[in-house]
């Protein structure tokens, strides 16, 4: 096929392509995107803010927060006066002192680890700091390359 | 009248012409409806400039069209594949095209001539329709579009000339054509 015949085929195509109809969209459309709107403009109570609330929840979530507030301040108050409320504090004392153990377990641990580090000597700490710092731009490395192969291999299809 | 109820006669004045810049694209009626719904979605949230906008087709339709390209991005892989193992056999089965055409041509006499036009077109391997429609349909340079598919001018140049060529084969009524080329 010449130049000729095929800008005439081009021309040809082209008159074809730009005589074709719009194409009638499904019946269902608008009224998918329309619920899908409506669904999205509700808004969420998390979503509106205390000032937006209707006076009528705003009344009642203040007078709820203000009692469980007075509740609370009144609660540990007593807790701390009331017999049974000393009592129940000096056993959470009790109970947090076995915390302790984990503290005395991880003085340990950590006693070992620099004694451990000490005997092994500083050349020991340079070459495991040269292996990871290597290591991280190996993976740094590899996976620019990686990316880029895969950038040219879709540049290519 | 509502702000929904101004965007439901928007959408009912334009609904067509999105639909049919995707359904070109994509070739899929589902996928093209689903398309057609994200790009009313994304109208819908530029409403506001868009109502009173003489460009609002213009705007629909390269939304349409870049939402398309994109859902065929996604996939590119798995359409090439195809297309290309498609164009491939249809290549190499001469004759098995030519007793097709036959039929196309037969149907072309029966039904209408932008249904079947359109039916060419929407059986048409991806890599064929995609730059084909950009080309005549969206008015986009040979250059826009190796640049927007992401692929070298040389195989957008093929690619329109094989669609072409397709489409010349299965609609072979096409006026003033076949005195010229045969």
């Amino acid at each position: 096929m010449n130049l000729n015949e095929q800008e005439m085929l081009a021309a040809a195509v082209d008159r074809e392509l730009k005589q074709l109809p719009e194409l009638r969209a499904p019946e269902t459309l608008i009224a998918r995107v329309m619920s899908k709107i409506e669904r999205c403009e509700e808004p969420s109570a998390r979503n509106i803010s205390w000032t937006s609330w209707p006076l009528r929840w705003r009344i009642i979530s203040l007078s709820v927060f203000a009692t469980v507030f007075c509740l609370a301040a009144f609660g540990i108050q007593w807790l701390f006066h009331a017999p049974f409320g000393t009592s129940l504090v000096r056993q959470m004392a009790q109970n947090a002192s076995g915390l302790d153990v984990v503290w005395n377990t991880l003085s340990v641990l950590a006693g070992a680890a620099e004694l451990a580090l000490q005997k092994l000597g500083s050349r020991f700490l340079i070459l495991s700091a040269a292996l990871l710092i290597t290591t991280y731009f190996v993976c740094i490395g590899l996976g620019t390359m990686m990316i880029q192969t895969a950038i040219a291999r879709r540049k290519t299809l | 009248m509502t702000e929904a109820q101004h965007f439901e006669t928007f959408m009912r004045d334009y609904q067509n012409l999105v639909f049919s810049t995707a359904m070109r694209l994509v070739a899929n009626a589902a996928e093209a409806e689903d398309i057609s719904q994200e790009v009313f979605l994304k109208a819908f949230a530029h409403f506001d400039q868009l109502r009173n906008d003489p460009r609002a087709g213009g705007w629909l339709k390269k939304a349409a069209t870049n939402l398309s390209l994109n859902h065929l991005a996604r996939y590119r892989s798995r359409w090439t594949f195809f297309s290309e193992l498609f164009s491939a056999r249809e290549d190499q089965d001469g004759s098995e095209s030519d007793i097709a055409d036959e039929r196309v041509a037969e149907t072309l006499e029966q039904r209408e001539r932008s249904g079947v036009v359109e039916q060419a077109l929407q059986k048409l391997p991806t890599a064929q329709r995609v730059p084909l429609v950009l080309y005549h349909l969206e008015g986009l340079s040979y250059e826009e579009i190796a640049a927007q598919l992401g692929v070298s001018l040389g195989k957008v140049k093929t690619d329109i000339f094989r669609g072409r060529e397709t489409l010349r084969r299965k609609l072979r009524l096409i006026p003033g054509l076949e005195t010229h080329l045969r």
